[in-house]
């Protein structure tokens, strides 16, 4: 969780991430964000986030972004 | 031929009346109404303002409403200026400060921005312009006034010194390109186009003339479908779009998020791709799913109407391989220049210059900038004819081919967009506490990397200050705060050093 917040804070060293629940429907971080976002954490955790799971529902807060590296490295496993 | 882009609208709203032209988030516009609502708006301008060939501002998002309140700014006579609302406030004041212009269309709710940033302009609110009265006798005095040598329209490009450069281009370019990029592309009327580039970004201008020349049907995709692609390729299907010309950033998002592993917009017959070099990988993604589709890349920087080569790929590529730039289009001529203003020989490097009626016009009221870059052939002296100086570089192959080569000064692409560095620095000087940066470009990572120097700095008070003064896709990938920054021996900064920092982060 704690590497998940240094890179969203690394891509948008000005949002509050602990506690912006909307990140998405707010319109709080946009495309550039979000692909910046995918890219690294796909590097970083050693995952492919699938296109299914590339929902607004999944990268509303930091705790849903979480999870789904979770998710998907349990998959992996 | 036809003298005027209206031309075509009109004559699509003769052919297909009642056929859907424009697609948004809101609905659909048919030719008629899109003619009918441009017209109005023309109306509305030329009663508040009765000069012609000046610039309109036009604040525009990605919607049906800003394309026909650009084709309304033709029909008054006038240029349009595409200004993305999303812009920071500072950069479309610079827009304004450029181009004192005197008329503004924005929507209702754009309003705010709109009696912020243009101040002394007259404001026309969209939705009140398209309710007002045709006047067809006025529209039609100006039209004759008109020659296909006027500005069309107005695009901002990234300029060294921190101020962007105000890009005119004529009806003449637009009409000049069309005629050619319609033979070569193919696109017709049962053509439906899936449109991607902003509009204040010049690639918009192939999906709109192209549209309209062809009496085709434009589908404006939202920015936000491009960072959630279940959404776009849905549309795509939905819409049975035919035809995508893209920048290649957006090419590349597809491939990267794997999107075609959901679905696979079957319809697709084309894709024409342009803003920088085509990674291979991701040609082939999109050519496992579209084995039949046609692949075209574009070139043209900003200063060329449309683009000036294209190569339609017709073999396997694999990866470490480039793709050519191909050939030029009937009517324009590209050449390789070497130091000597002399055609490069096979196996030599040149810079492109570019040479007829594509050709833009110029910068806005910048004599200077203008003829730096607008030169004489090197070619001939016998006459006068200005070719446009690119500064990009290209490698002659021994089959003829050009293949692009890196630029050796501080212009990027990047994500599509060009940008130079020195408009990033020059905005964070202006950040408080700055005492000194430099901006690198990493490109095999594609990274834009800021190093800053000075009191009480960080990361946050970067970003911040640089949120208010530059748009999104200028941002660094990366800012890193220094304590001191390296020299090189003449006491400037070393990029060279910084570039290897760049590297290893």
């Amino acid at each position: 969780m704690e590497r998940v917040l240094e890179i969203l804070t690394d891509v948008r060293p000005d949002v509050d991430f602990m506690n912006e629940t909307k990140l998405i429907d707010d319109g709080i971080i946009d495309s550039f964000d979000i692909i910046a976002i995918v890219s690294e954490l796909n590097d970083e955790f050693d995952v492919q986030i699938p296109i299914d799971e590339l929902e607004p529902d999944n990268f509303n807060t930091v705790e849903a972004i979480y999870e789904l590296i979770i998710k998907l490295q349990e998959e992996d496993e | 031929m036809a003298i005027h882009v209206l031309e075509y609208l009109e004559d699509a709203c003769k052919r297909y009346p009642g056929k859907n032209a424009l697609i948004d988030l809101e609905g659909a516009l048919t030719y008629r109404e899109v003619e009918q609502r441009a017209k109005a708006i023309g109306s509305t301008i030329r009663k508040q303002f009765r000069q012609v060939r000046r610039p309109v501002m036009v604040f525009s998002d990605r919607d049906s409403k800003s394309l026909v309140s650009f084709l309304g700014t033709a029909y008054s006579g006038n240029f349009y200026v595409p200004v993305d609302v999303h812009m920071p406030k500072a950069r479309i004041e610079t827009f304004f400060d450029t181009l004192s212009p005197e008329i503004l269309i924005c929507k209702e709710k754009d309003l705010p921005l709109a009696q912020e940033t243009g101040k002394n302009c007259r404001i026309i609110v969209y939705e009140e312009a398209i309710k007002e009265q045709i006047q067809e006798k006025e529209l039609q005095e100006i039209r004759n006034q008109m020659i296909d040598t006027d500005p069309l329209y107005l695009i901002f490009t990234s300029g060294s010194t921190g101020t962007p450069k105000g890009v005119i281009k004529s009806q003449r370019s637009i009409l000049a390109f069309m005629e050619q990029f319609l033979k070569i592309s193919g696109i017709e009327a049962e053509d439906v186009l899936g449109g991607q580039a902003p509009f204040d970004f010049d690639v918009s201008a192939k999906d709109i003339y192209a549209t309209l020349a062809a009496g085709a049907t434009l589908v404006i995709l939202p920015k936000t479908y491009f960072s959630f692609p279940k959404k776009l390729m849905d549309c795509l299907s939905e819409h049975h779009v035919t035809t995508l010309i893209w920048a290649v950033s957006a090419l590349s998002i597809v491939a990267n998020m794997k999107a075609f592993d959901y679905k696979v917009p079957k319809t697709i017959k084309r894709v024409l791709f342009s803003g920088e070099v085509l990674p291979i990988s991701h040609l082939n993604y999109w050519r496992q799913f579209l084995p039949n589709t046609s692949f075209v890349n574009l070139y043209a920087p900003t200063e060329v109407t449309g683009n000036c080569t294209y190569y339609t790929v017709d073999r396997e590529f694999q990866e470490g391989e480039t793709l050519p730039l191909g050939k030029p289009f009937p009517n324009v001529e590209v050449m390789v220049l070497n130091e000597e203003g002399k055609k490069v020989e096979p196996g030599q490097t040149g810079e492109i210059f570019v040479r007829g009626a594509f050709l833009s016009m110029g910068y806005y009221d910048n004599e200077e900038r203008t003829k730096g870059a607008f030169v004489q052939n090197p070619l001939q002296n016998f006459y006068p004819e200005m070719v446009y100086k690119t500064g990009d570089l290209a490698i002659r192959s021994e089959e003829g081919e050009y293949r692009f080569l890196t630029r050796e000064d501080f212009q990027i692409k990047h994500n599509g967009h060009r940008i130079e560095l020195g408009e990033i620095e020059t905005a964070s000087y202006k950040i408080e506490g700055i005492e000194s940066c430099a901006c690198v470009y990493v490109k095999e990572k594609k990274k834009i990397v800021l190093f800053a120097k000075g009191e009480n700095l960080d990361n946050k008070k970067v970003f911040l200050g640089l949120k208010t003064q530059i748009p999104k896709y200028m941002f660094p990938t990366k800012i890193v705060i220094l304590e001191e920054m390296p020299m090189s021996k003449n006491l400037k900064i070393d990029r060279q050093k910084l570039l290897q920092m760049a590297e290893e982060l």
